[in-house]
């Protein structure tokens, strides 16, 4: 007799891609998709800043606000790198990079979910 | 020789573009800057995050009542760019706001700290008939 066990997880990432500067007069936008995934049980968001040229601590609220409620639910918020060499800096200077997961690319943060 | 552009601004977050561009334009006239995108940035993100202080606790939020003189200045001794933020709304005092604690991501409270780590000098004076921002940035070609 052969017996076998499967098991299935499946883990919807919702994937949003920032084009344009987030400062106190865009970041309601931001915040309000984000917020609208989380109501709707996405937990695992991968934000992708690669395109986005400007960003002050307005948006950076934004994240923070987006990583405290996926984690409170068991998920979490992957950052992807903006190519912005200036906005990379202001990230490590506030040490965002140390409290979120950076990825160079979405697939690369895609692939650690996959591997947890 | 100072060159100076000098923006006259209602206390709304849809005019921070403007504030950005005219940085830029400022920076851009300024021949054979090192590090010009990153000194760009960096200026614009420090006068957006005191603008913001402006706008949030002078004024108490957004309105098109109040206004704000920003006045961009270009030196060549020492070669800088200068920015002077005046507003007529409630005093500040920056040593009541503690530099944010780096070991944990905030909601709020890295306006100053990023404007005072990127630029050289970041200066708050309450005058009599109105509050001040002086901040200078050090140009190297």
């Amino acid at each position: 007799m052969v017996t076998i066990e499967e098991t299935e997880y499946n883990i919807r990432i919702e994937i949003v891609k920032v084009r344009s500067a987030i400062d106190p007069y865009s970041s309601p936008i931001l915040r309000d998709k984000l917020m609208k995934l989380i109501d709707q049980e996405v937990i695992c968001l991968i934000i992708d800043l690669t395109e986005t040229p400007f960003m002050d601590s307005a948006g950076m609220a934004v994240l923070v606000t987006a990583l405290k409620r996926c984690r409170q639910g068991g998920g979490n918020v992957k950052l992807v790198w903006p190519k912005v060499e200036a906005a990379q800096r202001i990230l490590k200077l506030t040490r965002f990079d140390q409290v979120f997961d950076m990825f160079d690319t979405v697939d690369a943060a895609i692939e650690q979910w996959r591997k947890a | 020789m100072t060159q100076f552009i000098v923006l006259d601004l209602p206390a709304s977050y849809k005019m921070l573009g403007v504030l950005r561009a005219c940085i830029a334009e400022a920076l851009s006239t300024v021949p054979n800057l090192t590090d010009g995108d990153a000194i760009t940035y960096n200026v614009q993100l420090s006068a957006q995050e005191i603008a913001v202080n402006i706008i949030e606790h002078a004024y108490e939020g957004e309105t098109n009542d109040k206004r704000f003189s920003v006045t961009v200045s270009l030196t060549d001794e020492p070669r800088a760019i200068i920015i002077d933020m005046r507003d007529t709304g409630n005093t500040f005092d920056p040593g009541a706001i503690p530099a944010p604690d780096l070991n944990e991501a905030h909601e709020g409270g890295y306006g100053l700290f990023i404007a005072q780590q990127l630029m050289d000098k970041v200066q708050y004076t309450a005058a009599a008939d109105h509050n001040e921002w002086l901040m200078e940035k050090k140009l190297l070609w």
